[in-house]
């Protein structure tokens, strides 16, 4: 079974589940899901313990029965024992997200091109490529906080969004910050046909390295 | 952590090896064995650390197989790795329980 197909079982399996051990259950599955690991053998365990919890369910015992009374520090052991991710999948995923970064900044570059046509006050004649880069950092701070916000909320605390909010509005002001101060180092001229073709392109690139990192952990799975 | 637990943490590894050179088991099976043998203070989540941990270490292997029931199940069998850490742990249980055997003798 590839990654999908786990995910659409677990779907439709975790109906079965009676409320209590559904809210239990969805928490540990979310609060597993965020840990970074190999998403095959992540999902491929969720649906056994999901099985198991279910089997469970009919013989009369309840999700506290099974996962013990401290859910999170169960997790926690769990997570702990499922593989990494192999090294070079990991290398893909990131230049999916540079990709996906860039080639959303460069949508919005070219879009103000073609508003440009109509309102002459957005024109630009060049940008600078160094916010663009500086960004590609911050936006992996940024969502490195925010996934250990939401990890942290699982389990009832969200002081971690306030963290994540401050951080995000840093990034902002440093992005705007970078675009001021580096406006004319490593300059490239603005062309609507050119920025449409990055763009695509890093879309394009995006697509394929999601489907190379896919198809690694697909091969490095242990079973 | 009691003591019990603290014990059990690292003989559970080697019971779940001895009942899965018996015979090809999935996790729900393995956990009615192991409260069937009177390890009922083993929580039914806990072993599938174990399981993790023992795949990674090459001495079990998964196999998903639909069963009569309906839900596709995975079944765990002990490769030839796995045997040998069994054969392994056999030899310092014994070795561990002939000492402890002989110290209360001994003292009493």
């Amino acid at each position: 079974m590839n990654i999908k197909q786990m995910i659409v079982q677990n779907n439709e399996r975790r109906k079965l589940l009676e409320p209590h051990n559904l809210a239990a259950y969805e928490d540990a599955l979310v609060y597993i899901r965020l840990n970074g690991r190999s998403e095959h053998s992540t999902e491929s365990i969720l649906l056994e313990l999901l099985e198991h919890l279910i089997e469970a369910q009919r013989h009369g015992k309840t999700a506290k029965d099974v996962f013990g009374d401290d859910l999170r520090a169960y997790c926690d052991s769990l997570v702990a024992a499922i593989p990494h991710q192999s090294k070079l999948s990991w290398v893909f995923d990131i230049l999916r997200y540079i990709s996906i970064l860039l080639g959303s900044l460069f949508a919005v570059h070219t879009v103000f091109q073609l508003l440009a046509d109509f309102f002459p006050t957005l024109r630009v004649e060049q940008i600078s490529l160094v916010p663009h880069l500086v960004i590609i950092g911050l936006g992996a701070i940024e969502i490195f906080v925010l996934l250990v916000a939401m990890r942290a909320f699982v389990f009832g605390r969200n002081s971690g969004f306030i963290l994540a909010g401050v951080t995000n509005l840093a990034a902002i002001a440093v992005y705007v910050i970078a675009t001021v101060l580096f406006r004319d180092v490593w300059a490239v001229p603005v062309h609507f046909w050119s920025f449409l073709a990055v763009t695509l392109l890093m879309f394009g690139m995006a697509h394929l390295f999601k489907r190379i990192s896919g198809r690694m952990n697909q091969t490095t799975a242990s079973f | 952590m009691d003591s019990q637990s603290q014990m059990l943490k690292g003989l559970l590894e080697g019971c779940i090896l001895s009942i899965i050179c018996e015979k090809e088991v999935y996790g729900y099976e393995l956990s009615e064995k192991l409260h069937e043998a009177g390890l009922t203070m083993v929580k039914e989540g806990s072993i599938y650390p174990v399981l993790l941990r023992l795949q990674k270490n090459g001495w079990i292997e998964g196999t998903i197989k639909p069963s009569v029931a309906g839900p596709d199940r995975k079944y765990y069998r002990l490769t030839v790795k796995g045997e040998q850490a069994l054969q392994a742990f056999d030899d310092s249980w014994e070795q561990l329980s002939r000492a402890i055997a002989y110290l209360r003798g001994s003292l009493r």
